[in-house]
């Protein structure tokens, strides 16, 4: 049980130094890429990671270090004994932080003011946590751990060899204390730089991933996926092109949709025109290749649509002229759906299948 | 008296949070949308103001001001123009703050 404790105590150091040393490190990377690349422009910075990563990568990122810096971190509640400064810089940081977090979900507005009251009064709480984690950190602690321990197995090795030279091995239980601890200690190794190594792979093959959707022209997301006609869509992707010329077009099997609201290099949104089917229907892109008339045209890939009846949002004649018309059931119900598909926008969360 | 270490800390954290911000949304800053370098030296005002001391903005400036004159002679021209803002604003910042450590010492 003691070797146990031991060793849990060992991990859980090692831990907390692989987390300090990460966080710095892309802490220290962030801040100078991107003062970097705001001040030097003209000089080329490889800063690919930071650059290729999406605000909802690094949220996540951002979320997983915090979090686990909270629960390491967490000895006892530190009071907040601030001078004025501190305070503000503290404030200013917890409302940029809750900030960024709830623009990244795609929340309702409705909540928007009182979610980021919500987060940053949490996360003001988790950095006096984080910065006293990191203030009180001795790297030299785990050495110290080490020394002890070391002397400990000295003892018992050295009892062991005496018991050799005797001739008498009294005590097997040494021996299988310290080869079981051995096997825990190494697998315990091996495991961390397994699964360090694991995650870096992985890591950098989704990197590599990412950057080659951005040099192709592909449309990544599709939002809403499930709606009805006259609705805003939003396409999301990269390379698109800016249409200067009208060339580009934006197609399906019955033909092409007209109503474009926007048009940028990675965001398309149109409304739902009344000449599509309903049910399911494929949308891509077609561009030209370049500005001359004759050019190949290049296709991008396929999305799926899904366009609803109306009626299942939006009541009927006979439905509108019944004396009960507000309660009755199949109303309050289509008033449920259009509420939760276009005022919510969580319509995408339901499978919805077609009668 | 906050330790030095405290600070290192408390600024890499603030430093995180404003450029995550900056990435996400630009309507806190509006006022000054139209230029990064500007947008870079007023995300970073709190922590100046925080760490107020005229010696360290003057270093800055100079710095600043040397490396803008190196840039612009390699023909480097929006780098040096980036250079010369920031140059600019620190003296500024400088300026207001000598004013307020004179006016406090009388």
């Amino acid at each position: 049980m003691k070797y146990i404790y031991s060793l849990m105590r060992f991990t859980k150091e090692i831990l907390k130094i692989v987390i300090f040393i990460i966080s710095i490190l892309f802490s220290g990377y962030f801040i100078l890429g991107t003062i970097y690349s705001t001040l030097f422009t003209e000089l080329q910075f490889k800063e690919q990671i930071v650059s290729s990563m999406t605000n909802y990568e690094l949220m996540l990122m951002l979320f997983g270090i915090l979090g686990i810096l909270g629960i390491l971190g967490f000895r006892k509640i530190v009071k907040p004994i601030l001078s004025k400064g501190e305070l503000i810089i503290y404030l200013f940081s917890s409302y940029f932080l809750s900030y960024f977090i709830v623009k990244n979900f795609q929340f309702p507005n409705r909540l928007f003011v009182l979610l980021i009251l919500l987060i940053s009064v949490i996360l003001f709480f988790l950095l006096l946590q984080i910065t006293d984690f990191f203030y009180n950190f001795n790297v030299l602690y785990l050495g110290e751990l080490i020394s002890k321990e070391k002397i400990k197995l000295n003892q018992n090795i050295s009892k062991l060899v005496f018991n050799f030279n005797n001739g008498l091995l009294k005590s097997p239980i040494i021996i299988i204390k310290i080869i079981f601890s051995l096997i825990i200690f190494s697998s315990v190794i091996i495991l961390t730089i397994g699964l360090s190594g694991l995650i870096i792979f992985k890591v950098n093959q989704y990197f590599d991933y990412q950057n080659q959707l951005r040099k192709s022209f592909i449309i990544t997301k599709i939002i809403p996926k499930n709606t009805t006609y006259a609705q805003e869509i939003v396409l999301q992707g990269y390379n698109f092109g800016w249409d200067l010329n009208n060339l580009s077009l934006l197609m399906t099997k019955d033909g092409a949709i007209n109503d474009i609201k926007l048009w940028t290099d990675n965001e398309i949104r149109f409304i739902v025109p009344l000449h599509l089917k309903e049910g399911k229907s494929f949308i891509w892109l077609e561009k030209p290749e370049n500005d001359s008339s004759h050019s190949a045209i290049l296709k991008s890939n396929q999305v799926l649509l899904n366009i609803i009846s109306r009626w299942e949002f939006y009541p009927s004649q006979i439905n509108y002229d019944n004396p009960f018309y507000p309660i009755i059931k199949e109303n309050i119900l289509r008033k449920i759906k259009r509420f939760w598909f276009f005022k919510l926008k969580l319509g995408d969360l339901l499978s919805y299948n077609q009668r | 008296m906050i330790p030095f270490k405290k600070k290192l800390i408390i600024s890499i954290i603030y430093l995180v949070s404003v450029f995550l911000f900056l990435r996400t949304d630009l309507s806190f800053f509006k006022f000054l949308n139209s230029d990064p370098s500007t947008l870079l030296f007023f995300s970073i005002l709190p922590l100046l103001i925080w760490l107020a001391n005229s010696k360290i903005a003057i270093i800055g400036a100079i710095f600043f001001m040397v490396l803008t004159a190196i840039f612009d002679l390699s023909k480097f021209e929006k780098t040096s123009e980036n250079l010369v803002i920031q140059s600019f604003f620190f003296f500024a910042y400088a300026v207001i703050i000598s004013i307020k450590e004179l006016t406090k010492e009388r």
